[in-house]
């Protein structure tokens, strides 16, 4: 092998790597986990000056997003105020019954239970994801949590409920967010629920046992963001 | 058809086959290099295969050899090096694949292999297989002696020329 050829090689490396630095300098900043949407409430739980803080981008759909929740759960309950959790809308155009249940959860926010119907939404994935239409199963949620049910079916069918959702999910995407779940704990980005499990171990120091395989082996990648 | 075409068809047969897999392995690279390394960690970490410490560092490296590897094979520089690269990487993609449960759990589900934001979406099983494919194919490519259309051909006969 000559020099020509070794130098060919040389500059055609340069040239990929000066390539994909370049366009990864150049591409929009990627926005810090959010504080806030601009003009809505966010969706928060926990200490207001915790020590760890966790933003979670997730789909009522996905059963990854189901699990990284009970997870999520046991963590606040034995963390209590340390930890805070911020919920941000991320349903994947993968899941009809998505979009819907993410409004029934706005419209419980309006009623301020949106956590209670969170969890509802969760515990009860495997019902409403297979219905065919899902609605009258969102409005029982509701009833069974006490909400005002007929505020709660107006709300559901006012499109301008759809607008939180849609601005959160831009949002997401404006920080290269492509699967479900996907968490920033303390501004780290952790994709999927082992990951998470792995920088709550980190920043905790406490061992946390993870979940069995069978709950944890979410599809590679399978609550991905259609496109 | 004459006898110099039909002579012709399996090096157009190979070419075709080199850009190929060039283009498959260079694209794969180049989505996960644009995206941030933690969506990648997060598609390995969920084959629970590899040891979670060897993940940063398998996540960082690996789009850049696909990268490399593709790039060089659809320019047909170090061709043999690059065939034998992505025949290693096809390997080791197929004993991960094959060691989770993830190809008999969720073998119809993306296998993330493009980078999430990929425009192109195969399944677990879809990509065994391809992987598979790939794989001999590129040994193939490896072992051959003459690659017509290639900046290896063009820059040996500048040197013997």
């Amino acid at each position: 092998m000559n020099t020509r050829y070794l130098l060919t090689g040389v500059v055609l490396i340069a040239a990929l790597a000066g390539g994909i630095f370049w366009l990864n300098k150049n591409r929009p900043a990627r926005p810090q986990p959010p504080a806030a949407t601009a003009g809505q409430k966010a969706k928060i739980k926990g200490g207001q000056n915790a020590s760890i803080q966790i933003v979670e981008y997730s789909d009522f759909q996905c059963p990854a997003c189901q699990r990284s929740a009970q997870f999520l759960q046991q963590m606040m309950e034995r963390f209590g105020d340390k930890t805070s959790l911020t919920f941000r809308h991320f349903p994947l155009a993968a899941h009809q019954g998505s979009p819907l249940a993410h409004q029934a959860a706005e419209c419980a926010d309006r009623q301020q239970k949106f956590w209670d119907y969170h969890d509802r939404l969760f515990a009860e994935q495997n019902q409403w994801a297979a219905a065919p239409n899902p609605s009258e199963l969102f409005l029982t949620y509701a009833k069974d949590l006490g909400l005002d049910l007929d505020a709660f079916a107006l709300c559901l069918a006012d499109p301008k409920i759809r607008q939180p959702i849609l601005s959160d999910k831009a949002e997401g995407e404006s920080a290269q967010i492509k699967s479900t779940p996907t968490f920033f704990i303390n501004g780290q980005r952790a994709v999927g629920l082992i990951e998470l499990q792995k920088k709550m171990q980190e920043m905790t120091g406490v061992p946390l046992s993870p979940a069995p395989a069978s709950e944890t082996a979410a599809p590679p990648s399978g609550n991905t963001a259609g496109k | 058809m004459t006898a110099s075409l039909k002579s012709k068809l399996p090096d157009f047969f190979w070419f075709l086959a080199r850009i190929l897999i060039g283009f498959f392995f260079a694209y794969a690279g180049f989505t996960k290099l644009t995206e941030p390394v933690e969506n990648f960690r997060g598609v390995l970490s969920q084959y629970q295969v590899i040891p979670y410490a060897f993940l940063p560092w398998i996540a960082f490296t690996v789009p850049w050899l696909e990268l490399m590897a593709g790039t060089f094979m659809i320019l047909g520089y170090a061709p043999r090096l690059a065939s034998l690269a992505t025949a290693f990487l096809c390997l080791n993609f197929l004993i991960v694949l094959g060691a989770s449960d993830v190809l008999l759990d969720s073998g119809s589900k993306d296998c993330g292999c493009f980078g999430e934001g990929s425009l192109i979406h195969l399944t677990v099983r879809q990509i065994f297989v391809l992987d598979f494919l790939n794989m001999l194919l590129s040994l193939k490519l490896a072992s051959l002696k003459t690659r017509p259309l290639s900046l290896d051909h063009l820059l040996r006969k500048k040197t013997s020329g």
